[in-house]
């Protein structure tokens, strides 16, 4: 290949794509017109462009339905994520709120109170550990990505 | 971006989405799931700048960027994915069916997920999915010039295989 044919071969994929300026496609133009060897190429890339461009036309029907499949199921997670968030956010905010109301009671004796925060303190503390077990057994566990 | 319109354009975008990640992933259910995936962070995020490019553009980005986190996951254990890994190349396929079908195509076909990833990707954009040199240099996160030599190399690739069938 001559310095001249290099330099056009490195602008033939531009050119199939009307993407050169057209300084440079005037340039592949001339060079073409006496370059029997550079056509030959530019009508190799042209075919091979082609029947890439025939595989999407072969592409299975249920293949073309999946995707939509596929975005149901995220919107259907991105829904259940919200509504998992929602659900926790106010069950919180209810736990924490009847837990301020109750030691500022004074109806309740103290020992009552004590034995109510204990309870409160001990499902921090079992939800607390599971948490880091979880986490722990996560960066561990080599079948993690296995899927069932 | 509002929620509805969003979802519109994600519509529009969906089925390029999944024949990227099929591409890039040689099989359709890592690809679904590497989609899924794609959508529920674009509709957790939400970070889409139309001045940045197009919605179609940025969401390959998201796409590929996935599928690449999932063949990273396959390097790391490639005991358990040896099976998934292998690409998709209907490989039944003997020399009488590629004579009763569309021989060039089918060829095309095989080839094309033999190449290396990165001639693979930037010829699927192109070719399969129309994109312009500018969207496929957001795509790919690569200066605007360096699409046209990629997709020389990668065309160049393609063409040397498909001519070892004579």
């Amino acid at each position: 290949m001559d310095e001249a044919c290099a330099k056009v071969d490195e602008l033939l994929s531009g050119y199939l794509d009307r993407e050169l300026t057209q300084k440079d496609r005037q340039q592949v133009d001339l060079h073409l017109e006496s370059c029997a060897r550079c056509t030959a190429r530019l009508r190799e890339f042209d075919s091979l462009s082609t029947s890439v461009g025939r595989l999407r036309d072969e592409m299975d029907p249920e293949d073309r339905e999946r995707w939509r499949k596929v975005m149901d199921n995220a919107f259907d997670r991105t829904l259940r994520g919200i509504g998992w968030l929602l659900l926790v956010g106010a069950v919180l905010l209810l736990v924490g709120y009847g837990g301020y109301e109750f030691i500022l009671s004074d109806v309740e004796p103290p020992f009552v109170k004590w034995a109510v925060g204990a309870v409160y303190l001990g499902l921090a503390v079992q939800l607390l550990s599971v948490l880091r077990q979880r986490l722990s057994a996560s960066k561990t566990d080599k079948y993690k990505d296995v899927e069932i | 971006m509002r929620r509805a319109q969003l979802m519109m354009q994600l519509e529009q975008v969906g089925p390029s989405g999944y024949a990227l990640a099929v591409s890039l992933l040689g099989n359709t259910d890592d690809a679904a799931d590497a989609l899924q995936d794609a959508v529920a962070t674009v509709l957790r995020v939400r970070s889409y700048d139309p001045a940045q490019g197009t919605f179609k553009a940025w969401f390959l980005a998201v796409v590929r960027n996935r599928c690449l986190d999932v063949l990273r996951q396959r390097k790391r254990r490639p005991q358990a994915d040896m099976e998934s890994a292998e690409i998709e190349t209907e490989p039944s396929e003997g020399p009488e069916a590629l004579a009763t079908r569309d021989e060039m195509t089918a060829i095309v076909k095989r080839e094309l997920a033999a190449l290396r990833r990165p001639h693979r990707e930037i010829l699927i954009l192109r070719e399969f999915l129309e994109l312009g040199y500018t969207e496929i240099a957001e795509v790919l996160g690569i200066p605007p010039g360096t699409v046209m030599s990629r997709l020389h190399r990668a065309r160049s690739a393609l063409a040397d295989r498909v001519k070892s069938y004579g």
